[in-house]
């Protein structure tokens, strides 16, 4: 089985973001980028399917500029066999939407013919959950999405609910699955694997050469952070919490 | 007059200050007589809860009056007295604790209490985080009052042009960390007590940390200190803070690790440093201790200006971290020295690559047999937080004992041989430590309750490393642990210098009678 996975170059995860001056845009200087969480989950996903014989090729691939390399580089030093880079200037956290990435995604999908495609299900930039769902539309196939196992022999993905999990089947490969936190616990890269990884392939080639309209999708109005939390109130009694839930929070 | 001394004539210690079997009696004094005058001080200060007291000690018939923030059980009293009293390993403080506790909230009513204990001759012990690992903090009987810093203002500021920040000795380390982080400044004093520990200690006790390596002692980073003598002195150094001033003795570098035998500190300008562009976090395997000295020296050779940290653990530790406390490590546990190395520079990518590159050369000179890079920030805390969990690990086992101590690296692996070997399978001797500050943690756990390794260990531990010329107390201090060892570790001429210095700001020795420099001095 020849597995696609889909890596992220995001803002980190425990980074405090700030407003960009213009409030068009999160302020990206000097701020350290890492893989999507949900992405380390979809390679290590990927990786154990390896490990356990189920598949015999991974593939890792990044849609971002140049330094988006660095984070096929991490794919591959946990266990990916070589890499796609679609470089693209545009900001990945905000001009680039998912239907572009999906359209992206689908076409390179049509080059390798993988039998399974892993993506997080969210990134934590844009948030939009949608490219996985979008790619497997596009593409015609089976989407499993909020993945917190996939059984390839079963051929059932138990998924994410609001009120727990249910368990969902797929009829066939190729399907598109996404994942969630729960799916799995991602390893360390360890640095005789960051060595090893060196030596593996990245294609790279222009995002905008693979014949596919990227300027769609939503425009980004303002950019603004949530108004600061207020210190807690204490009130005297029962009627006075009431009165605050009618009146000030307007939730009775 | 601050102080009157002849360095001619040495007053020696004599008697202690106050012997157990007069415990009593001052007990009751203190709570008849003295307890209601601090009272009264807090009163005029409007602070009322101020001063805490408990009667339990005392053989007094009267009923157990409890402090003004009404507690009115014996169980609460006793829970407040041990908390105050009681040190973090439960070695010091519990069997014997405090009756009184002054928590003053402002300088003025500190030096107010201070004056007064003064006047009327009560020891008191400092207490700030009391994260003490050598009872510095501790209480030897329930006559000495614990003036704790808990209420104290914790006021932080930063001038980010000139990196200064400015704190009251309430300050917990932890935010002032986060301040500087916020500001994008590193603050140059970190260590795993930061969520309780608080400015005041941290400077008392001349705190070392992880930074050291890059940033230096708490001495190069204090940059100004106001403090409250005995004698209700106010003593402002803050008046220049301005990292060259070579104007007269540096008196404040005097209260940097003075343990509260000097004064109390109430506020300190610590230098921050400007946050470097790039961070990373590595930890290399080494399959034996000398590959970890050649790695030693090719750290500060090739990544040297880009370190921040470089620190060592042992298998054992987190053998013992993974099995007591569940901690996650995620590295394999394939070697039996892990020395973790974390770089601030100014490119990540440059960064990635002169530590990848590192790892290379190294692994080809079989100096390191694995390692893992932190990929982003929340492995990079993962790491951290198995670092950390060290001293809390062998806290957790049936018992412990710590030796912080400065050695050469050469002497590191003899020093855990002998200890293991005159310990044999009474217990394990486990370390971890600041290799680059060629600080060791050489740590002994046992699962035995009732034989105490101390007795074996020491003093040949603390005798060996002075013959070595290394430090009893890396960073720890002295405290109560290891106060009788100081005529040999620092030599009687400089030790009775050290006292008279003592007796200058503190002429009654009402000052953590005991700790650091033993024997009390006559009053």
């Amino acid at each position: 089985m020849r597995v696609l996975v889909g890596v992220k170059r995001v803002v980190d995860y425990a980074v405090k973001v700030r407003v960009a001056a213009d409030k068009k845009a999160v302020d990206l200087a000097n701020v350290k980028m890492s893989m999507n969480p949900f992405c380390e989950i979809a390679v290590e996903e990927a990786v154990r399917l390896k490990e356990a014989k189920k598949a015999t090729e991974i593939i890792a691939v990044s849609i971002g500029p140049k330094a988006a390399a660095e984070t096929i580089r991490t794919a591959l030093a946990m266990g990916c066999d070589r890499g796609i880079h679609l470089t693209t200037d545009a900001r990945t956290d905000q001009e680039l939407g998912p239907n572009s990435v999906a359209k992206l995604l689908a076409k390179v999908v049509e080059e390798e013919s993988p039998d399974a495609i892993i993506l997080g299900k969210q990134s934590i930039d844009g948030d939009f959950g949608c490219t996985g769902a979008m790619l497997a539309e596009h593409l015609k196939i089976p989407q499993c999405t909020f993945a917190a196992a996939i059984d390839f022999d079963a051929k059932t993905v138990e998924r994410e609910t609001d009120t727990g999990t249910e368990v969902v089947s797929f009829p066939s490969l190729p399907a598109v699955f996404t994942a969630d936190l729960r799916l799995n616990e991602p390893r360390y890269a360890t640095l005789p694997n960051i060595m090893k990884a060196k030596k593996k392939k990245i294609d790279t080639k222009a995002a905008d050469s693979l014949g596919v309209e990227l300027n769609e999708g939503n425009t980004v109005l303002e950019v603004f952070e949530p108004p600061p939390r207020e210190a807690g109130i204490f009130v005297d009694d029962v009627d006075g919490l009431v009165d605050k839930l009618k009146n000030e929070a307007g939730v009775l | 007059m601050l102080c009157s001394i002849t360095p001619l004539r040495r007053l020696h210690s004599a008697a202690p200050f106050a012997t157990l079997t007069s415990t009593l009696t001052l007990n009751n004094k203190l709570i008849q007589h003295h307890v209601p005058k601090l009272q009264a001080l807090a009163a005029t200060h409007s602070d009322p809860s101020s001063v805490l007291f408990s009667s339990a000690s005392s053989t007094s018939s009267t009923s157990s009056t409890s402090s003004t923030s009404s507690t009115s059980s014996t169980d609460t009293e006793e829970h407040i007295t041990q908390k105050y009293s009681r040190c973090w390993m439960d070695k010091y403080g519990h069997t014997h604790p405090t009756s009184v506790i002054l928590r003053p909230s402002s300088t003025p009513l500190l030096t107010q209490f201070l004056l007064y204990a003064n006047n009327q001759k009560l020891p008191i012990i400092p207490q700030s985080g009391n994260t003490s690992l050598v009872g510095s903090a501790s209480p030897r009987s329930s006559s000495e009052l614990v003036l704790s810093l808990d209420r104290f203002p914790s006021k932080i500021t930063l001038d980010e042009e000139e990196g200064v920040m400015i704190l009251d000795a309430g300050a917990i380390l932890q935010d002032a960390i986060d301040l500087a982080t916020k500001r994008n400044f590193v603050f140059p004093v970190d260590l795993g007590a930061k969520g309780s520990c608080m400015i005041g200690g941290n400077v008392a006790t001349n705190a070392g940390g992880i930074y050291f390596n890059r940033y230096g002692s708490m001495k190069s980073n204090v940059l100004g200190l106001e403090a409250v003598l005995p004698s209700g002195e106010v003593l402002d150094m803050m008046r220049c803070m301005l990292p060259k001033n070579s104007t007269g003795f540096d008196l404040k570098s005097l209260f940097i690790g003075s343990e509260g035998t000097l004064g109390v500190i109430t506020k300190v300008a610590i230098k921050v440093h400007r946050k470097p562009l790039s961070n990373d976090l590595c930890v290399f395997s080494c399959p034996n201790f000398e590959s970890v000295r050649t790695l030693e020296d090719r750290i500060q050779t090739q990544l040297g200006s880009i370190t921040s940290a470089v620190e060592i653990m042992d298998r054992g530790v987190l053998e013992l971290t993974k099995s007591k406390l569940n901690t996650q490590v995620p590295w394999e546990l394939s070697a039996p020295y892990y020395v973790l190395v974390e770089t601030m520079g100014f490119d990540p990518q440059t960064d990635r690559l002169t530590l990848e590159s590192f790892f290379e050369k190294s692994f080809e000179d079989e100096l390191v047999i694995d390692g893992v890079l932190a990929q982003d920030q929340t492995q990079q805390s993962e790491i951290w937080a198995v670092r950390e969990s060290c001293g809390p690990a062998v806290n957790a086992a049936e018992q412990s004992w710590k030796y912080d101590l400065s050695l050469e690296l050469k002497h590191w692996a003899p020093f855990v041989k002998t200890v293991q070997s005159s310990i044999g399978d009474q217990g394990r001797v486990v370390l971890w430590g600041h290799l680059g500050d060629r600080n060791i943690h050489l740590n002994v756990v046992s699962d035995l309750r009732d034989v105490d390794l101390a007795e074996i260990i020491e003093p040949d531990i603390f005798d060996n490393a002075i013959k070595v010329k290394g430090s009893i107390s890396a960073e720890h201090g002295v405290g109560l642990a290891k106060a009788k060892h100081m005529p040999k570790v620092v030599g009687e001429n400089v030790l009775n210098i050290m006292r008279d210095i003592k007796r200058c700001f503190d002429p009654n020795g009402i000052m953590n009678p005991g700790k650091m420099l033993g024997n009390e001095i006559d009053n």
